[in-house]
């Protein structure tokens, strides 16, 4: 009876213990055009990029203190192509120094492009590229885009297989379908994991990949996170490390939009396999580690924005594995590009349309 | 007694059934050709495997593109006799797919919808699918003497 009694106080409490914490969900700017990235300033103030090209610096309250267009050298706007991703550098206090990543070239001949800027109170000056992809390729799909600094104080940058391409993703000599680390103002960093090999491009950090829209750095675990679309099915999340093939497309659970089948193989030999997937396919965008403290159930946990799931995905970690999953902010309705933790606790959303949100999450 | 009408849609859709399993094939052959390419080789077990695979599940997809191509095709003979020689029927059924190949990337949110097709060599293989299936055709129906 006893036994019987534990047994059902615990089918009961399970709901509970299991329960996402509640939240408020605030509007705090809207009629975001395409919103790409976000990134927080140390005054409290935010960084806001749109596809079209904008920067906006908006206060901690969502109203603007600026919004430009910025004269990035080539930029390309078109389909998937545009401004992407924006990152403080590890020494902005002293120097002001971003990074912004964009499609850049032509509709026929375009590649992905990294720049550096400094952010001045109205704007930004100093716009360099420092990067740029090679080789040119045709067509605005599979960009990569996003950026991830290392403790070392280098940068990891991901590259699309640009869709047409997907077998340069096994190319060494080719930057499409990759991870590549560079120093903060473009050069190659000498421990890089190909420098010494020939036919190796120097930059590569990791390959094998097909549209990494999602990485960071976790400093407690000194793990480098990434995920990346899959065609139809096998969305991916890796655990990054340097010199590794992550398969594309030898080794993937997804198969052609029109149902071929990319490859026989699932899984290979010397190549690394996704330590969680998501088939049917999610679109995983943006994504982040939450180490904030408004949510303490959540301490730890990495949250991935996804575009065709219209919701974010609370992945509960340990020991490098997933051990459990939720699903979060479906109520939206909205294809969510990135998700950030905010320096104040929250958690960030924007959500990806020509009306795009900015959502503040907060107990 | 079978109309003549019914037999024009009976060999119809055997001319799709072909081309569609020819591209299928065709399909699997190229994304086989560049994994293997990669690998140093896919065994026969997996191609075998990938070949079904395909027949079931890219055929969903190509069916229709064949059907919509042939049909096409099929009208322009019915309208103009001068087309129901083998030689031109075939060059109908692949200059159409073609003209179909381009709306349907243009309409499409990637660059490429068929992997096959994203080389010249695969291109022009899809298109002789198209063709196999137009001569197919043409010979039932002056085979059954429906055509001259």
């Amino acid at each position: 009876m006893l036994r019987l009694a534990i047994l059902l106080a615990l089918l009961f409490a399970l709901p509970v213990l299991n329960a996402a914490p509640s939240y408020q969900l605030k509007v705090l700017a809207d009629n975001l055009n395409y919103p790409w990235a976000l990134v927080f300033l140390p005054d409290g103030d935010m960084l806001l990029t749109e596809r079209s090209g904008v920067v906006k610096r908006l206060a901690a309250d969502g109203s603007e203190r600026f919004s430009i267009k910025p004269d990035l050298p080539d930029l390309l706007q078109a389909a998937q192509a545009g401004l992407q991703d924006i990152i403080l550098a590890p020494d902005f206090a002293a120097n002001n120094q971003i990074l912004l990543s964009y499609a850049c070239g032509t509709l026929k001949a375009n590649t992905t492009c990294l720049a550096s800027a400094e952010l001045t109170a109205s704007g930004l000056d100093n716009i360099k590229r420092i990067f740029q992809a090679q080789p040119l390729k045709s067509g605005a799909a599979h960009f990569g885009g996003r950026i991830a600094f290392l403790p070392d104080n280098s940068l990891v940058l991901t590259l699309g297989d640009g869709f047409d391409y997907r077998e340069q993703a096994q190319n060494p000599a080719s930057h499409l379908g990759k991870i590549v680390r560079l120093n903060a103002d473009g050069s190659v960093p000498k421990d890089n994991p190909f420098t010494d090999k020939a036919d190796y491009a120097a930059e590569i950090y990791s390959l094998g990949h097909r549209n990494v829209q999602g990485i960071f750095y976790d400093a407690p675990s000194q793990t480098l996170y990434s995920h990346e679309h899959g065609p139809r099915g096998g969305d991916e999340l890796n655990i990054i490390s340097a010199g590794a093939n992550y398969g594309w497309p030898v080794a993937t659970k997804g198969i052609d939009y029109t149902g071929a089948r990319v490859s026989p193989y699932t899984a290979f030999s010397g190549m690394q396999a996704p330590v969680w997937g998501w088939t049917p396919s999610i679109a995983p965008a943006g994504m982040t580690l939450y180490r904030g403290e408004l949510f303490p159930q959540w301490q730890g946990n990495i949250f991935v924005a996804a575009l065709a799931a219209k919701s974010v995905y609370r992945l509960q970690i340990e020991k490098h594995q997933v051990v459990h999953e939720q699903v979060l902010f479906s109520e939206l309705k909205q294809r969510i590009r990135d998700v950030r933790s905010g320096p104040d606790g929250a958690l960030y959303l924007l959500t990806d349309s020509d009306k795009g949100q900015l959502i503040k999450v907060t107990p | 007694m079978i109309s003549a009408r019914w037999y024009l849609l009976w060999y119809l859709l055997l001319a799709v059934l072909l081309t569609t399993v020819l591209a299928c094939i065709t399909q699997s052959g190229f994304n086989l050709a560049a994994i293997a390419s990669l690998t140093g080789g896919v065994a026969a077990g997996d191609i075998a495997a990938t070949i079904w695979f395909d027949l079931t599940h890219f055929s969903l997809t190509y069916a229709p593109i064949a059907l919509v191509n042939l049909l096409v095709a099929a009208v322009l003979l019915h309208v103009l006799p001068l087309l129901r020689r083998y030689w031109l029927a075939a060059v109908l059924g692949a200059v159409l797919l073609y003209l179909m190949l381009l709306i349907i990337n243009i309409i499409a949110p990637m660059p490429t919808l068929i992997a096959a097709t994203r080389s010249n060599t695969g291109i022009i293989s899809m298109l002789l699918c198209s063709s196999a299936g137009m001569l197919s055709y043409v010979w039932l129906l002056k085979r059954r003497k429906l055509y001259a």
